[in-house]
């Protein structure tokens, strides 16, 4: 009895960790797919991860179901990320990485505030009244939000897979993070693959916070507090690595989830940066 | 009389007539009403911004009636700043209204930060504070000379709330899930205190962070110590968010919160989960003060007034009340009305100052949520 209680208790942490790392995961794949090819950290990411859960929000308004609130939080996200690539990183995109540092600073400034201005500043939710959704199985409760992330999470995790490996974009975006100017020698059309980076990072941050939107509430300010969580899973995971970000933001959701649960919550973001030094600290043995 | 003596004789008579008229206009008129300016720091596009609103739609209120029929020779205006629970902002804001509006009170700060992170400041610049929603315990201590509230201090507040849980619920085990801010922290402390005094375990003290997405974690490890009552002392945002997952995790157990239960806020983000949920706060007041202002609140406003109107109202009138009686509008003249004033007729009930500026036996009162609304508990 006890036994199966603790298994029940660890699974349901595990459960959990691994919604809140689905979001970090995917978030995190954007600031490794643009740093790997701009060698920037897109500091305008998270935001973009709010658009995403803001354009969800409106379609709910409007009377739409789930599959349609990701569709419209991937869609917009990543029309989003491609026009703020397009007139503003481009044209400095030959300028020094700090230009387009300030500027990542700027444009998530720009994004938080319109945000506020269009939905203002209070909180609003997705979730329709009265609701609690929730299925049972193996004495775990999944609510119907935490479904949608884990499977919508997975589906999106192979389609990533697809898109970086099989595909020619994929190839390309690989050939120009593993060396530019051989990519560019290669006739690869160095515009195009940006655009073709901001796009799938958009994509995805879109679909993080769509599927955040199922699960809390929205303000302007949740891709800061998101955004550095997913951040630190980039570092983790290896920037430039999109594999090594989306597994380290998984693990990160989990690692969080299971020490809150089992240490409290007290020292809730020290577990994170202690997960991060620990993670420096082994790869740097390794790598000697 | 040559050219430069004229010139003299024609300055000194210009100056001579120019000093009569400034001390004709600087005479005190009593029939001229006074100005009296008041300030307040509200968070009105922040993370509380239900809270600074519903303030707000209070201190206009309060300052229409007062100018329609004033207690004595007087014309108040309110100057307000947004402060959006930011603790710079706040300052900014305190510099601004003292040294550009030359307010002579505040009448309301929103959150117990911005009342400490400004209380310092307005110590200095000798401008007395009513406050209306701050309830840091520290600010009985931190406040200093000039800083007075109406909004009983957390200290009592968590007394309070382990006394009405033991009367009415009889636990022996508990658990706290507080905000994890100036507030949070000091009912938080309050509740751990009065729960030593009364012998109640404290199972777990859980923190709700601002912006934090995924609660459960907290409430599994809550609901592993079997508390008999949990304590919900956070924001409306996460606490919404915390009785949510509640419901989603299945996990029953009697809720007892504080004010930021009642708002708004937290019945749309927990839509359907707040059936049985309870709260206390400090009193609204009853009797045909409350009718009046209840009245005249739907009539400006449309809409019925909560408790964070309320306070602010009175804190407009208390700072009116000491503008009359010191007859300067000099910050500190005001101060010093403040201390003697016993037994105001708040809507609140009767209010006094003890020497720590904090107001003397306040009332509470408990709601228990039947469905979407809260109804009143026997105390």
């Amino acid at each position: 009895m006890i036994i199966r209680e603790e298994v029940s208790f660890f699974l349901s942490l595990v459960l959990s960790g691994l919604c809140l790392g689905a979001l970090y995961a995917f978030v995190a794949t954007g600031y490794s797919l643009i740093f790997g090819v701009l060698r920037f950290i897109n500091f305008a990411h998270g935001e973009i991860f709010a658009v995403g859960a803001y354009a969800a929000y409106v379609v709910w308004r409007l009377g739409f179901s789930p599959p349609v609130l990701i569709l419209a939080g991937i869609t917009v996200s990543a029309a989003i990320s491609c026009v703020v690539e397009r007139f503003a990183y481009r044209p400095l995109s030959q300028g020094r990485t700090v230009l387009l540092l300030a500027t990542s600073v700027g444009i998530s400034v720009i994004i938080r505030s319109s945000l506020a201005i269009l939905f203002g500043d209070s909180f609003v939710t997705i979730r329709p009244r009265g609701e609690t959704c929730y299925a049972t199985l193996f004495h775990l409760r999944f609510a119907c939000g935490q479904i949608y992330v884990l499977v919508v999470g997975a589906t999106l995790t192979i389609v990533l897979w697809w898109l970086v490996q099989k595909t020619q974009i994929g190839r390309r975006i690989r050939a120009v993070a593993s060396n530019r100017s051989a990519a560019e020698s290669l006739g690869i059309s160095k515009h195009a693959i940006h655009r073709n980076t901001f796009l799938l990072g958009g994509a995805y941050a879109g679909a993080a916070g769509a599927l955040a939107a199922l699960i809390t509430e929205l303000t302007p300010q949740m891709g800061v507090f998101l955004g550095l969580k997913a951040f630190t899973a980039a570092i983790i995971g290896g920037v430039g690595s999109v594999f090594g970000a989306f597994a380290a933001g998984l693990l990160l959701g989990v690692f969080e989830s299971l020490a809150t649960g089992y240490f409290g919550s007290q020292y809730q973001n020290t577990y994170v940066l202690l997960a991060l030094v620990m993670f420096l600290l082994l790869r740097s043995r390794v790598g000697r | 009389m040559s050219q430069a003596n004229k010139f003299a004789a024609g300055l000194i008579a210009l100056l001579t007539l120019c000093a009569c008229g400034r001390s004709e206009r600087t005479e005190p008129n009593p029939n001229k009403p006074r100005n009296l300016r008041l300030g307040a720091i509200l968070d009105l596009t922040g993370p509380a911004a239900s809270f600074g609103q519903a303030q707000l739609k209070g201190i206009e209120l309060a300052v229409a009636e007062i100018n329609q029929s004033p207690p004595c020779p007087i014309n108040i205006s309110a100057h307000v700043e947004d402060s959006r629970l930011e603790a710079r902002r706040a300052l900014g804001a305190a510099t601004k209204l003292v040294e550009h509006d030359h307010v002579s009170a505040i009448v309301s700060i929103t959150g117990s930060s911005m009342a400490l992170a400004t209380a310092n400041y307005f110590n200095r610049v000798r401008v007395p504070v009513i406050d209306s929603l701050s309830s840091a315990p520290a600010l009985t201590t931190e406040g200093g000379d000039y800083y007075f509230r109406i909004q009983p201090s957390d200290s009592y507040a968590g007394t309070f709330l382990i006394r009405w849980s033991l009367s009415h619920l009889r636990p022996k085990k508990v658990a706290i899930v507080y905000a994890d801010s100036d507030w949070g922290q000091g009912l938080r402390d309050a509740i751990l205190a009065a729960a030593r005094e009364s012998s109640v375990k404290v199972v777990a003290s859980e923190k709700a962070k601002l912006g934090q997405i995924d609660f459960k974690p907290i409430l599994l490890r809550i609901r592993r110590e079997e508390p008999e009552v949990l304590f919900l002392v956070a924001h409306p945002q996460e606490a919404g968010l915390v009785l949510k997952q509640m419901a989603e995790l299945g996990y029953d157990v009697t809720v007892l919160g504080s004010d930021s239960l009642s708002t708004d806020e937290v019945k749309t983000a927990a839509a359907g989960t707040l059936d049985g949920v309870r709260f206390c706060l400090a009193a609204e007041g009853s009797g045909p003060i409350l009718d009046a202002f209840e009245r005249k609140f739907l009539a400006r406003y449309g809409e019925e007034p909560d408790i964070n109107s309320v306070k602010p109202f009175d804190a407009v009138r208390i700072a009116t009340q000491a503008a009359c009686e010191s007859s300067t509008d000099k910050p500190s003249d005001i101060r010093a009305a403040l201390t003697k004033i016993r037994n105001f007729p708040a809507i609140t009930g009767s209010v006094s100052f003890d020497q720590y500026g904090d107001i003397v036996d306040p009332r509470y009162e408990c709601f228990v949520y039947r469905g979407e609304s809260a109804e009143k508990m026997n105390q």
